[in-house]
């Protein structure tokens, strides 16, 4: 076969830098065509493990709770669920921001591929954690159906922040799974932020119980966390008891996403020699 | 193309690149030749704008890496030494999404996959997922992918490392077209037959230099002899061997596996050496290759 490389409009020189939007819309194509291949998979999985919680928790375990002082005068259910959503988009954004990340620069290494081209660290960075927040927010969606479905909204208008807030609370934590994937350089400590990090920050979170139950130091420690923050502003939205402190609730989570995307450049544009 | 002065490279203490010199012009095929360590890669993640260096002067292309890098990479293609390709996608996709990251269109990035493909003879496996090409296919897909651009320079870090003889002759054959195309070729390697049949000219690294710069004829004819005599000799007797042969050649060289006699004439040392009573386990007499002016050079071979 002859060499075919070099014809006419294809041999074309492309553009230069392309700045930071136009960067982020190059890599579109890319993630559109993973999400095509794993769109459906992926909602299921973040539909069913909340369904069997509703279920398991706030029907089962619920039927216990027979004192709903402490609950705010609210059925265990109404209480739980969006204690679920906020830390299934916990869950969620760890499954997004850990292995992936972690994939692209110690297993398949498509950082490195990524950054040969005229993008810079910070446009991956910037696409991975759109990406990120993009899945979250449909997990999102799925998760507001599931709990409409269950009868455990209040309003429509609260249904609508209740995305906003579960895509806030998914894209924070992202972010900074995105940065602690990308700055390790091993996978058993991406297991260990699911068994350290994750999972105790999803029981501290006061989405199965009111933190103020706690003894008063854990509580210090629960308030601090991101995760009780989220837990908080979806209750609020869910319910409808939407007041000031939400405004906390939202700068919180805002700083803490910023903190885990600064990271993130730091340690992409460390390992990728680029920024 | 690339012109590099007192450029050096540190991680931390450790110094990986101190302090080469070198000029690459337009359309030349160039390499980097060197055992693992050389600061091979070094020098190439360098010269692809994706490490800033830590002393010296880099330009590429005429620009400074440190501030134009994007630019840069916009016209270069990069090969690296893993293939570094999405398992999630087919064959085509990785050159499509690849190609949209430097900004061209929806059908121009497909045009040029297919054109790509059929470049690497992958066309068949189009639809493919990654994971299913072999060692070659995969080097070839890489290759492919380096060129979406339309690249007017090439680097390729260690291109055939780890693929069978076959497909390292289809992979040099590719590289050879792509070159007579004008395309300019960079190339790291520590196979010398690699980088005899592809470079014009190369520099020989070791430890962070350069210690030797030339087309590889010409470093051989500089740092060798026409003939080498490769005596393999039983446990141990390498070093009698060589006191006994010493004067046949015009150097020698004790490996740990056996003793190397630099000489014009092959067949008269061997000859020689009989007469002085030498039983060899066996005897190969054969031109001088890049390994021998490495060994000349650095007292070590390549592979070692």
């Amino acid at each position: 076969m002859s060499a075919p490389t070099i014809s006419g409009t294809l041999h074309e020189r492309p553009p230069g830098d392309p700045g930071r939007w136009a960067a982020v819309r190059r890599q579109v194509p890319y993630y559109v065509t993973v999400l095509r291949r794993t769109w459906r998979g992926s909602i299921f999985s973040y539909a069913i493990l909340p369904v069997i919680m509703l279920a398991s928790f706030g029907l089962g375990l619920g039927s216990f709770v027979n004192d709903d002082s402490a609950l705010g005068g609210v059925d265990y259910l109404v209480f739980i669920a969006p204690g679920i959503l906020a830390t299934s988009a916990l869950t969620a954004a760890a499954g997004e921001g850990l292995y992936p990340v972690y994939a692209m620069f110690q297993w398949t290494k498509m950082a490195y591929a990524m950054s040969s081209t005229p993008l810079a660290a910070v446009d991956v960075v910037n696409g991975v954690v759109s990406y990120v927040t993009f899945r979250l927010a449909s997990a999102t969606v799925a998760l507001t159906i599931v709990l409409a479905f269950f009868g455990t909204l209040s309003s429509i208008g609260g249904a609508l922040l209740l995305v906003l807030a579960g895509t806030l609370v998914g894209a924070a934590h992202g972010a900074v799974f995105v940065g602690y994937a990308a700055w390790t350089g091993s996978d058993s400590s991406l297991t260990l932020m699911f068994r350290l990090g994750v999972i105790p920050m999803t029981m501290f979170s006061g989405a199965f119980f009111p933190i103020s139950q706690l003894p008063e130091w854990v509580q210090v420690i629960a308030y601090a966390l991101p995760a009780w923050h989220g837990v908080e502003l979806a209750r609020m939205c869910s319910t409808d008891t939407l007041d000031a402190w939400a405004l906390l609730h939202v700068a919180y989570l805002l700083v803490v996403g910023v903190v885990g995307w600064w990271w993130a450049r730091r340690a992409f544009g460390r390992r990728l020699g680029v920024q | 193309m690339i012109e590099a002065h007192g450029l050096r490279k540190a991680y931390g203490e450790f110094e990986a690149v101190k302090g080469i010199d070198v000029v690459v012009e337009k359309g030349e095929a160039f390499g980097f030749l060197g055992p693992n360590g050389a600061g091979k890669s070094s020098t190439m993640r360098m010269i692809a704008a994706v490490s800033p260096t830590s002393g010296g002067s880099l330009r590429i292309l005429g620009r400074d890496p440190a501030t134009d890098g994007s630019e840069i990479r916009a016209r270069i293609g990069v090969c690296p030494q893993e293939d570094s390709l999405d398992t999630d996608l087919t064959v085509y996709e990785n050159l499509v999404v690849y190609t949209r990251y430097f900004g061209f269109s929806r059908a121009h990035a497909r045009a040029k996959a297919d054109e790509l493909l059929a470049f690497v003879k992958l066309t068949e496996k189009r639809n493919q997922m990654v994971d299913d090409l072999s060692g070659g296919m995969k080097r070839r897909l890489t290759i492919a992918r380096s060129l979406v651009n339309n690249p007017e320079m090439l680097l390729l870090d260690e291109p055939t490392t780890g693929l069978d003889p076959q497909a390292r002759h289809v992979v040099w054959d590719q590289l050879y077209r792509l070159k007579q195309t004008g395309v300019t070729l960079v190339l790291t390697t520590h196979y010398m037959d690699e980088a005899e049949q592809l470079c014009d000219r190369l520099v020989v690294m070791d430890d962070g230099r350069i210690v030797a710069e030339g087309a590889p004829h010409e470093l051989i004819r500089r740092y060798s002899t026409r003939e080498v005599v490769e005596l393999r000799m039983g446990v141990g007797e390498n070093e009698a061997a060589a006191e006994l042969v010493a004067d046949l050649g015009e150097r020698i060289e004790v490996l740990p596996d056996r003793v190397l006699v630099y000489t014009a004439d092959g067949e008269k040392a061997v000859e020689a050496a009989g007469d002085r009573g030498l039983r060899p386990q066996s005897t190969l007499v054969r031109r001088s290759t890049l390994e021998d002016v490495f060994l000349r050079l650095t007292g070590r071979a390549l592979d070692a």
